[in-house]
């Protein structure tokens, strides 16, 4: 009988009415440091055990009326280590037989009692759970580490973009690759740079989803009014620019700065709400002899000081550059 | 193919013959080495041809046979520190070298239960005598009976078991790999610990 239960059970314990342990299968033995079949004679399976579920089971009397039910226990010496064991009582001998497996701990109970794969029953799907747990944890360690490569890449790309998301206007990056072209290839050009007036009114009083909606209008406008060989930029915030590339006649500048100007002063509705901008802007052009090393904040910096001086003017309206220069001198 | 299969070739090459013979693979089969971990993806979908051309740019870099090749690679597969953690899963299979190879019948479930996608082909394992077993391989893949043959050897080796194994039977769908046990105890063996 001993010899069956070792082989389908190798984790089995017999205990006689007393809590005596009777019998052990060889693996509990080595779990219990039991050497051999030499139990020593006043070993109590309720000296050993704790049993924690169900609540009412406390003596050797209980366990034996509990036949059939699943016990929830572990060893005194490892309280960390729970077991859950099948409970039989045999009426004929009047013993007690337990079965106590590891469960979802098994991990920790063959790491701490040096347990192998002959101290399982050959039929237990031990093997197979502690194959599944370490296959799964090496593919998704894999996966991990392709998610990682993944959001890297992005976080490059972005950096390496040379457009704006919300507007898909080019960003600063853009502007600087294409001044370098255009200064490189000795072409004449113009800049435009504008700043929204009263956008941050918007913004604070119906929010940035609002904010959101005017710069993408603002962007429309910007499309519609420019010929494709124009360069878009929106340089953060509300500060846009456009590169004119061949185009120096102050007059079709100063056209196209108005049409620009009433175009985003057509109101966006947002959410029900009318929201109300309008732009300052500052112009200049550029002759076709710019050094190749030309500083681009340099040249940026001027326009800046002809958007000052629409704001100045009242703001809603177009300076060029070469005005200044002439208040200035 | 799933990646990972063209990344454990990318490392045998590079671990076996150095990083030149995987440039002059990469090149043959158009697979581009710049990025720093190398660009196979272990977990992303690749042709099938992607990895017949890197074995074929090995054969052709190096000179080798292609049946050597290929048996070092499955040698490769299992062998530490690069193959520790599929030497590692395959020890699941079982205490003794004839369980473990009983459990080759049930590789593609376990490979399946883990990774999905990587489609091997199906392996049949018989046990014709005590000291005696066939196990017939799909040809799905080219030379994976090659690799196969490597793989057994070497996992015969780390469970101590002295074996004869040959290809001896190929028609245009299978393969057999007849195993021969000469001494399962012939050596102590690798250690391996269930609980890692």
């Amino acid at each position: 009988m001993s010899d069956v239960l070792s082989k389908f059970c190798p984790f089995f314990i017999q205990v006689d009415r007393t809590g005596q342990i009777i019998n052990l299968g060889p693996s509990m033995a080595k779990v219990l440091g039991v050497i051999g079949a030499n139990i020593p004679a006043d070993t109590n399976f309720l000296d050993l055990f704790q049993i924690t579920r169900p609540a009412n089971v406390k003596s050797i009397s209980s366990l034996a009326q509990g036949d059939g039910i699943k016990l929830s226990l572990y060893l005194r010496a490892h309280p960390d280590i729970r077991m859950k064991a099948a409970v039989s009582h045999d009426p004929q001998t009047d013993m007690v037989f337990l079965s106590p497996s590891f469960g979802i701990g098994v991990q920790a109970a063959i790491g701490r009692f040096g347990l192998t794969m002959t101290d399982f029953a050959t039929t237990d799907m031990v093997p197979e759970l502690l194959y599944l747990i370490e296959a799964n944890q090496a593919a998704m360690q894999a996966s991990k580490r392709l998610t990682l490569r993944l959001q890297g890449a992005k976080a490059a790309a972005e950096e390496q973009a040379q457009s704006d998301t919300l507007t898909g206007l080019r960003n600063r990056r853009g502007l600087d690759a294409a001044l370098d072209h255009l200064i490189t290839h000795r072409q004449k050009f113009s800049i435009i740079q504008m700043d929204l007036d009263r956008f941050k009114a918007v913004n604070d009083t119906y929010g940035h989803a609002a904010g959101d909606a005017v710069l993408t209008h603002v962007a429309k406008v910007m499309r519609r009014e420019t010929r494709q060989c124009d360069i878009l930029v929106r340089l953060g915030g509300d500060e846009f620019l456009i590169i004119l590339p061949d185009l120096t006649d102050a007059g079709r500048l100063a056209q196209l700065g108005q049409a620009i100007i009433s175009g985003i002063e057509t109101p966006v509705m947002f959410d029900g709400e009318m929201c109300h901008v309008s732009a300052s802007l500052g112009v200049m052009t550029c002759s076709d002899t710019l050094a190749p090393d030309v500083n681009h904040d340099a040249l940026l910096v001027q326009v800046d000081h002809a958007v000052y001086a629409a704001k100045d003017a009242g703001r809603g309206c177009v300076r060029f550059v070469s005005d200044l220069m002439a208040v200035d001198g | 193919m799933l990646g990972v299969v063209n990344k454990a070739i990318e490392h045998f090459i590079r671990a076996t013959y150095g990083d030149r013979v995987w440039r002059d693979a990469a090149q043959h089969a158009q697979v581009s080495v710049g990025g720093a971990g190398g660009d196979i993806e272990p977990m992303l979908m690749y042709s099938d041809e992607m990895t017949y051309q890197l074995i074929d740019g090995l054969i052709q870099s190096t000179g080798k046979p292609r049946q050597d090749v290929l048996d070092d690679l499955g040698t490769f597969l299992v062998t530490p520190p690069h193959g520790r953690m599929v030497r590692r899963l395959l020890r699941f299979g079982g205490a003794t070298f004839d369980e473990f190879l009983i459990s080759m019948g049930d590789l593609n479930d376990r490979v399946a239960l883990a990774l999905p996608d990587l489609d091997l082909p199906a392996i049949t394992v018989n046990l014709c005598a005590t000291d005696r077993a066939v196990i017939t391989v799909e040809n799905r893949i080219h030379g994976f009976a090659n690799v196969l043959q490597g793989l057994l050897r070497a996992m015969a080796d780390d469970y101590g078991t002295l074996v004869f194994i040959d290809i001896e039977d190929c028609n245009d769908n299978t393969s057999e790999i007849v195993v021969i046990l000469i001494e399962q105890n012939f050596a102590k063996g690798a250690e391996f610990n269930l609980a890692g």
